[in-house]
């Protein structure tokens, strides 16, 4: 490391240490009110209550369930948008991040228009499997789905552009087959990019509220998650609604935590 | 740069403050039950044609709109589909006024008007085959239908608890759920719905009450300085019953 390289990691411009700080009290401080409510002497009673017990296994199976949907589905799309020179790329890319900005309501109303029992596509399911997705826990898994695909593909499409293609045409100059490439060389370096992007999917899954209520009702045992949950009960059982709370930003942030330096820095390099 | 970001700050702080301060020297706020969605308007409309106070409404699920005053919101009336529920709310609040009741509802079977019949009656809601809702217990809708089902001794299979009697009755009217129980006057507000009256031994009645909100020790910065009462007071007025008697809402 050189002086000025040293200089600079010692000084901290006083404006930019200001701003940080402000940046993370913003979200730092409703989490310490948070804390400060908690009803710890009931906090076992609430947290380990058949609400919460159901509430969490429904989050944990769904939110994991709509990651590895996502990586499925997401990772293909992610090459199609950074590979490939298909028409219509720029409109593709700004129609399946648009999860990310719609409000979850609205995708929520818009699944129930396509999926819902008189939907485009809800009527025809029901009357040729019987199944109805609305206030069931596929509909859970569908609504988590929805919001969380975008980040995966956003991560992997990046982890792609990053890579570069000399490799893939190196293997491809040597003879391998695209589909070849595709898994052997493709997808080994873009791994941490799929592992960072199915986190951050599986993350927003977990916290996902508004797009659930909507498609997947509301039903303690069948499709109420952990956020549902809260909201139930922020009104008339609020120790209950702050546990479970509690609950979601420690397994929340215990997970970003851990996997934060394989996360971030992996899909850097 | 930085200046830029600076003069964009303080844009956004003009904007913003401009659209917090409202209408200050004569408007109220009320917050309603969802319940009351359609009628709280025209009744707003008809107070402010009367006295020349502007009403904001804040429309949401009485238990809601229970937290938020209790957790200081600024309010000065709250109109509430459970008279329980603001009785509640004045023994754990200070600065709630004397809950005054101003109209009552009753809860009925909603289906879609096209509905095929499966459902014609309370004991339907015990059937696994129909997609059948209910508020949430937490909910005042949620807690008469509670009580319905217990009176009718019916264990019903719930699909969903919805956490607000509106969007319960927008997904009976889509078609997305068989029947559900709603107030008679969310059913009268849509078109899409038709109702199916409870048996009489399960019948709930809901009673609508409304109380002033002290704003003392609220933020003040934001909206009025007229007090509630006047609005209260008005509920009861002939011209507000006659409007909540065209929406089918129930004499005090």
């Amino acid at each position: 490391m050189t002086d000025a390289v040293r200089r600079i990691r010692r000084q901290w411009p006083r404006g930019l240490v200001v701003f940080a700080a402000l940046g993370a009290a913003i979200i730092a401080i409703p989490l310490l009110a948070l804390l400060v409510r908690v009803p710890w002497s009931g906090l076992v009673d609430a947290a380990t209550s058949e609400v919460v017990r159901d509430a969490l296994l429904i989050s944990l199976v769904t939110s994991l369930a709509a990651a590895v949907v996502s990586i499925v589905l997401g990772v293909p799309l992610a090459w199609v948008l950074a590979r490939t020179d298909a028409p219509g790329r720029g409109v593709l890319r700004a129609l399946v991040t648009l999860p990310m900005i719609l409000p979850p309501v609205v995708g929520g109303a818009a699944l129930l228009f396509a999926f819902g029992r008189r939907g485009v596509l809800g009527e025809w399911l029901e009357q040729s499997t019987g199944l109805v997705l609305p206030f069931s826990i596929w509909g859970v898994i569908l609504a988590n789905t929805f919001v969380a695909l975008p980040f995966l593909v956003i991560t992997v499409e990046g982890g792609l552009v990053a890579a570069g293609t000399r490799r893939e045409e190196a293997a491809a100059t040597l003879g391998a087959t695209p589909w070849h490439v595709f898994r052997r060389v493709t997808l080994p370096s873009v791994a941490p990019a799929i592992r960072a992007g199915a986190i951050l999917a599986w993350a927003r899954a977990f916290g996902e509220f508004g797009a659930t209520i909507t498609f997947a009702g509301n039903l303690p045992g069948r499709t109420q998650t952990l956020p549902l949950a809260v909201f139930v009960s922020l009104d008339a059982d609020r120790d209950a609604a702050i546990a479970i709370s509690l609950i979601m930003v420690v397994v929340s942030f215990v997970i970003l935590l851990t996997l934060r330096d394989r996360w971030w820095s992996g899909s850097a390099r | 740069m930085i200046r830029r970001i600076g003069a964009a700050l303080g844009a956004i702080a003009v904007v913003a403050s401009a659209c917090g301060s409202g209408d200050s020297d004569s408007s109220i706020r009320v917050a309603a039950a969802s319940s009351l969605t359609d009628v709280m308007t025209e009744l707003a409309a008809a107070y402010e044609a009367s006295s020349g106070v502007e009403v904001e409404l804040n429309l949401g699920a009485s238990s809601a709109l229970a937290l938020q005053v209790e957790e200081g919101a600024p309010v000065d009336v709250f109109a509430s589909a459970d008279v329980a529920l603001v009785a509640g709310l004045r023994e754990r609040t200070s600065g709630i006024g004397t809950p005054v009741e101003f109209a009552t509802n009753d809860l009925v079977i909603a289906v879609p008007v096209d509905a095929d019949g499966r459902i014609d009656a309370l004991d339907d809601f015990t059937d696994d085959d129909l997609l059948l809702g209910a508020c949430a217990a937490q909910v005042p809708c949620g807690g008469y239908a509670a009580t319905a089902f217990r009176l009718a001794d019916i264990e019903p299979a719930l699909d969903t608890e919805e956490t607000d009697v509106r969007s319960l009755a927008a997904k009976i009217a889509s078609g997305d759920l068989d029947g559900g129980l709603v107030y008679r006057t969310d059913v009268a507000a849509a078109d899409a719905l038709r109702a199916i009256e409870l048996p009489a031994d399960a019948a709930v009645d809901a009673v609508y009450a409304a109380a002033t909100v002290d704003r003392a020790g609220r933020d003040t910065s934001y909206g009025s300085s007229e007090s509630g009462d006047d609005f209260v007071e008005f509920l009861l007025s002939s011209t507000a019953q006659e409007i909540l008697r065209a929406q089918g809402f129930g004499p005090p």
